[in-house]
């Protein structure tokens, strides 16, 4: 009797999450696995082995759109972290109206990532955009850049778009990590005859240390999976210059209804994007 | 005694202005193009406060019935999904937090692996099913996709809440008479009010921009949301930036009050979350 009461409310608060988790993500994953053994229209299916993944590796579209996430990902993160970190030192002084700048650095991050795209599309025109014409008065190019419509230029571009929107979550995060670190830290170096610099380097970066493990690796994780402004603003173009892994699994599965070989993409970079996350974790751990 | 000038506090003043401006001026530039003309729109410099403002671009939009349409099945499967992911993460966040069983530590890692899981993945299998369900086309399928995604996160973050909270009180309400889930709800849930505000935002601001599953369950125009029925009612090419700015702005409206009231909460719980792990 003891044991039932004790029991009950553990299934109460455990299940309603369990049983979604089980239908929405368990039960599609290992589905996942079995759909990319086999060709896959969404109506018929049939069993072709390994086939799916012998394609991928001789697959040079999937080679480009691999490279370009691993780029657009190593640069974004890299980006937002280092602008982010600044940011938040910046947060971190004595100043008055804190509350409000914080309020206020978060807000391209609440603004809905296809309206963030939609914004960027016309500042970055190349006939009428403002970012054109604001570099062209400063003399920084001699005529309008089609960012968008450039091989070499649209992956920057859109990791530009991508800092702007995503920085400020890594700005707040890293804010809290500093206001963590307890100030007779930083006492006691400043009696040892620490500098400032000496002072951020002993003291500030590894009391950063566990905010940053789980701010880079949430970071890896989301960019890698990133779809929107992407697929919003270059649907991968222009010649495949910008296609990710996710939305070249999506050109597959949904526009050409491959989606045995869709499964065994995304299969794939989930395998190396766990890889990714834990030489990054253990790097940083080493690093700092 | 005049303080000293501090040309220390001077920089760190103007390195947050200039970002700043980094930060605000496409929200500006999407503000103030609303208002604007499509002639307007387009002329370079841009004024900034729009010389002869003009409501068109409101007027025009809010007599779409498609965008109405839109609006109205976006409202209703964030607004569903979140009260169902807020439901179940505070749940599932006390039981990880309070409640010692057997498989514990098997489901909190289970709730932090299914975050990295990349949604693409899931929406193939996930479409194949809800196609044989009959479900593309229906808000219930678009609402549990949503669940998904947002509950491993408000999960963690409410456990770090519900962390922060004394069992002890609990305990002296149950001494008084009140059975396990009476304590749950009467003591632990009020306390951690502001975790709930920041989990609800959090969940809210998922549901509302989401794209991808959007795109792929919802094909029928009168089901689209906001994120999708964006290029298929301006088509993009020849609409005029006013329209697509408006649209934009009408769109970013519900986040940015519920970010106002909420964004203390937001903040101190993402933060919390962030720290805690």
């Amino acid at each position: 009797m003891r044991v039932n009461i004790r029991r009950q409310p553990v299934l109460v608060f455990i299940l309603p999450a369990a049983i979604v988790l089980a239908l929405f993500t368990t039960f599609p994953l290992f589905f996942s696995i079995e759909i990319s053994l086999t060709q896959f229209d969404f109506t018929t299916m049939n069993f072709i082995g390994t086939n799916n993944y012998v394609r991928l590796f001789g697959d040079s579209l999937f080679y480009r759109s691999l490279m370009n996430t691993i780029i657009f990902t190593l640069a974004g993160v890299v980006f937002c972290f280092t602008f982010s970190l600044g940011t938040a030192l910046l947060l971190n002084e004595k100043i008055r109206f804190r509350g409000l700048f914080r309020a206020l650095f978060l807000l391209p991050w609440i603004v809905p990532g296809t309206v963030a795209a939609a914004i960027w599309m016309c500042l970055l025109s190349p006939s009428y955009g403002i970012f054109n014409y604001y570099l062209q008065q400063l003399g920084l190019i001699s005529s309008f850049v089609p960012w968008l419509g450039n091989t070499d230029t649209v992956l920057p571009a859109l990791t530009l778009i991508s800092l702007w929107k995503f920085a400020p979550w890594y700005t707040i995060a890293l804010l809290a990590g500093l206001q963590s670190i307890p100030e007779h830290l930083y006492e006691a170096a400043k009696i040892d005859g620490a500098g400032k610099i000496a002072r951020f380097r002993y003291v500030t970066l590894p009391g950063l240390k566990t905010v940053a493990i789980i701010v880079l690796s949430l970071g890896v994780i989301w960019r890698w999976n990133h779809f929107d402004i992407v697929w919003f603003l270059t649907g991968g173009g222009p010649a495949f210059a910008s296609h990710l892994v996710v939305t070249y699994t999506y050109l597959v599965s949904f526009s050409l209804f491959e989606a045995g070989y869709g499964a065994a993409i995304s299969v794939f970079s989930i395998i190396c994007l766990v890889a990714f996350v834990v030489v990054l974790t253990r790097e940083i751990r080493r690093g700092l | 005694m005049r303080r000293r000038f501090d040309i220390y506090k001077v920089l760190i003043y103007a390195l947050i202005v200039v970002t700043l401006v980094f930060l605000l001026t496409p929200i500006a530039f999407m503000i103030s193009t609303s208002f604007k003309t499509r002639e307007d729109a387009l002329k370079l410099p841009p004024e900034w406060i729009p010389s002869s403002p003009i409501l068109d671009n409101y007027y025009w939009l809010f007599t779409q019935r498609l965008f109405l349409r839109y609006y109205t099945n976006t409202l209703i499967v964030s607004l569903s999904s979140t009260f169902l992911s807020v439901t179940f993460s505070c749940l599932a966040g006390y039981g990880i937090s309070r409640l010692r069983f057997r498989g514990r530590n098997y489901f909190s890692i289970y709730l932090f692996v299914s975050q990295m899981l990349p949604s693409i993945m899931i929406l193939i299998p996930l479409f194949y099913v809800l196609k044989v369900l009959n479900l593309i086309n229906t808000y219930l399928g678009l609402i549990s996709a949503y669940i998904t995604f947002s509950l491993p996160f408000c999960s963690w973050m409410l456990k770090g809440y519900f962390d922060t909270i004394p069992p002890e009180l609990e305990e002296s309400a149950m001494v008084d008479g009140c059975g396990k889930i009476g304590a749950f709800y009467r003591i632990a849930l009020p306390l951690s009010a502001p975790g709930l505000a920041a989990v609800t935002i959090w969940s809210f601001l998922l549901s509302w921009q989401e794209y991808l599953f959007a795109m792929a369950l919802m094909i029928d125009e009168e089901m689209k949301t906001l994120t999708v029925g964006m290029s298929s009612l301006l088509y993009l090419e020849y609409m005029s930036w006013g329209n697509l700015m408006a649209y934009c702005t009408a769109f970013t409206i519900p986040v940015f009050i519920l970010f106002i009231f909420l964004q203390k909460y937001l903040v101190r719980g993402l933060t919390l979350g962030a720290v805690k792990g």
